[in-house]
C-alpha cells in the first residue's frame, strides 16, 4: 500500500467537503492562507537540532537504530504501533514526520526548535498530511484502520482544504494571527509524512522563542563570560551546545528567527 | 507534608523531563524558568516518549520539591556530557556568541555595563564588554551601539583616573586600611555613603 497515493486519491472527497464550507468567508480567506503559505516543521530539542545540522541528513528511527531489537528497546510501548503503522506502508521505513506549520513555534512541548523547511522543497516532496496523529489510526496495535485513514489524508496540494475542514469550528473565535498557532501547536496539529530525504540544506530557517534566547545570552552569558557571577556546569554546556549550534547555522547560512510570544 | 513528585520521562542528553505531581503533570525544561513549567496531559507524555526521543524514567526516587528535581535533572544532564567526553567551554570561547547576538542583546549588554557594572566599581568587567563589542565588525551599521560603547570607554577611563588617584590618596593618608581591603569595594563604600547623604541629624 503506498500512503501517499491514498492521499493524493482522497483528493476529490476532500474537494467536495470543502465546497459545502466555502459559503463562509473566513473559511474561504483560511484556506486560501493556509494554501499559500504552508511548509512543514519539525521540532527538535538541542543535541537532535546540531546532530542534524552536522550530519547533513535528518535521520528517522529506523537509520538510528542498528537491529530490530535495538528499535524495539528505543521504542518501548510504542514499538507495536509505530512499526505496524509504517510497515502498513510501502518505504514505510523511510518516513519522517513533521507538522503542517504556517508560522510559529510548533510543539515547543517536544522541541524548543521549530525547524521550518523550505516552502519551494516541502512542495517537491511526496507527502501525505494526516488530519490526527498517525498513531490514532492504529488499533490495538493490530492493524491500520485504512477506511478511517483515507477519509483523513491529504498531499500537498489539497492540505489547505483538509486543514479548513478540520478547523471548521474553530475559526468562529480566533482571530487571523491566531491561525498558525492554531494549526500547529502542541495540542493539535496536522501530521506531515515524507519518504524523501531531508537535508540540511532544505531547511529555511531555525525558529526559537525570545525568553529562551534571551536567557542564554542575558543570564548566563554574560554573567559567565565576563565573570559577573558564577553560573551552574549544566548552564555552561548548554551554552557550548547554544555555540555550536549557532556556528553550524552560520556555516550553512540558516537564519536563526527569534520569535516574541509575548 | 512530603511532596508526592517523580520524574516519568527524561531527554537526559537536552535535560528536559516530565514530572508527575499527584494528579498533575508538569514538563520542566531549560532554563528551568516558573513560566517555563506546562501543565500536559498523559497523552503527550506518551507521544513524548513514542515519538520525540523521551525515555520513559525508572528512577525509583521520590522529590521533596520541583528544585530537588531540577538539581537532579541539571546533574543527569552534565553527567551525559562527561560521559561523552565533552569538556566545558571556556568563557572566552563561549564570547564568539557575541558574534551572533541581536542588537537588542548588545544594547542590553551595554546598559549593563554603564548602569551597573560601572556604579558597582566593576570597571574591567565593563571595559571588557564595551572593548569586545567594539570588535564585532557589524556594529557600525547601528549609532546607538557605537555610541554607548564609547560612552562606556569613557566613562571607564574616567573611573581608572578617579580610581588611581583615591588608591594613592588613601595609600597616602590610611596605609592600613588601604593595605587590608580591596580598593574597589573601599571606593564602592565611599561612594554609597556620599550618594546617602548625612547619617546623624546634626543637634544644635
Amino acid at each position: 500500500m503506498n500512503l501517499f497515493e491514498i492521499a493524493e486519491n482522497n483528493s476529490t472527497h476532500l474537494e467536495a467537503q470543502h465546497t459545502l464550507l466555502t459559503h463562509d468567508g473566513d473559511i474561504l480567506r483560511f484556506s486560501s492562507s493556509v494554501s499559500s503559505g504552508w511548509t512543514i516543521s519539525i521540532n527538535m530539542r538541542q543535541c537532535a537540532l546540531n546532530k542534524f545540522l552536522k550530519f547533513g541528513i535528518y535521520k528517522n528511527i529506523y537509520n538510528l537504530t542498528k537491529s530490530e531489537d535495538e528499535l524495539e528497546s528505543h521504542l518501548g510501548e510504542a514499538y507495536k504501533t509505530r512499526t505496524t503503522f509504517d510497515r502498513t506502508f510501502e518505504n514505510g521505513e523511510l518516513f519522517k514526520y513533521g507538522a503542517l506549520n504556517i508560522g510559529g513555534l510548533g510543539l515547543e512541548n517536544y522541541g524548543n526548535y521549530c525547524v521550518m523547511i523550505k516552502r519551494t522543497c516541502a512542495r517537491i516532496y511526496s507527502l501525505a498530511f494526516i488530519k490526527e496523529h498517525s498513531f490514532k489510526y492504529v488499533h490495538n496495535g493490530d492493524g491500520v484502520n485504512i477506511r478511517e485513514l483515507e477519509q483523513d489524508v491529504a498531499d500537498g496540494s489539497h492540505v489547505h482544504m483538509l486543514a479548513a475542514i478540520k478547523h471548521e469550528e474553530d475559526l468562529g473565535d480566533k482571530q487571523d494571527i491566531e491561525w498558525p498557532t492554531m494549526i500547529c501547536c502542541n495540542e493539535n496539529y496536522i501530521e506531515a509524512i515524507t519518504k524523501d530525504e531531508i537535508s540540511e540544506r532544505h531547511v529555511d530557517r531555525v525558529r526559537v522563542s525570545q525568553n529562551y534566547y534571551n536567557s542564554q545570552y542575558n543570564e548566563y552569558l554574560f554573567n559567565y563570560a565576563y565573570n559577573i557571577s558564577d553560573i551552574s556546569d549544566d548552564e555552561i554546556y548548554r551554552l557550548g551546545d547554544f555555540k555550536e549550534m549557532q556556528d553550524l547555522l552560520r556555516d550553512k547560512e540558516i537564519e536563526l528567527e527569534i520569535i516574541d510570544e509575548s | 507534608m512530603k511532596a508526592n513528585l517523580k520524574i516519568i520521562a527524561i531527554a537526559s542528553q537536552d535535560g528536559w523531563a516530565f514530572v508527575q505531581e499527584d494528579t498533575r503533570i508538569v514538563l520542566l525544561k531549560p532554563p528551568y524558568n516558573y513560566l517555563d513549567m506546562v501543565h500536559v496531559t498523559r497523552a503527550t507524555v506518551q507521544k513524548a516518549i513514542d515519538i520525540h526521543g523521551f525515555e520513559k524514567c525508572d528512577v525509583n526516587k521520590e522529590f521533596n520539591n520541583i528544585g530537588e528535581i531540577i538539581q537532579y535533572i541539571k546533574r543527569d544532564y552534565v553527567q551525559f556530557k562527561k560521559t561523552q567526553g565533552i569538556d566545558m567551554p571556556t568563557p572566552e570561547e563561549l564570547k564568539g556568541l557575541l558574534n551572533y547576538a541581536n542588537d537588542d542583546v548588545l544594547i542590553s549588554y551595554l546598559n549593563k555595563a554603564r548602569n551597573e557594572l560601572i556604579p558597582l566599581g566593576k570597571i574591567i568587567a565593563a571595559k571588557s564588554i564595551a572593548s569586545d563589542l567594539k570588535e564585532l565588525d557589524r556594529i557600525v551599521e547601528n549609532p546607538e551601539i557605537c555610541r554607548l560603547i564609547e560612552e562606556i570607554l569613557e566613562l571607564c577611563k574616567s573611573e581608572m583616573r578617579n580610581f588611581e588617584e583615591t588608591k594613592a590618596e588613601w595609600t597616602h593618608k590610611y596605609p592600613n586600611i588601604s593595605g587590608k581591603y580591596d580598593m574597589a569595594s573601599i571606593i564602592c563604600l565611599q561612594r554609597a555613603t556620599s550618594q546617602r547623604g548625612q547619617l546623624l541629624r546634626i543637634v544644635g
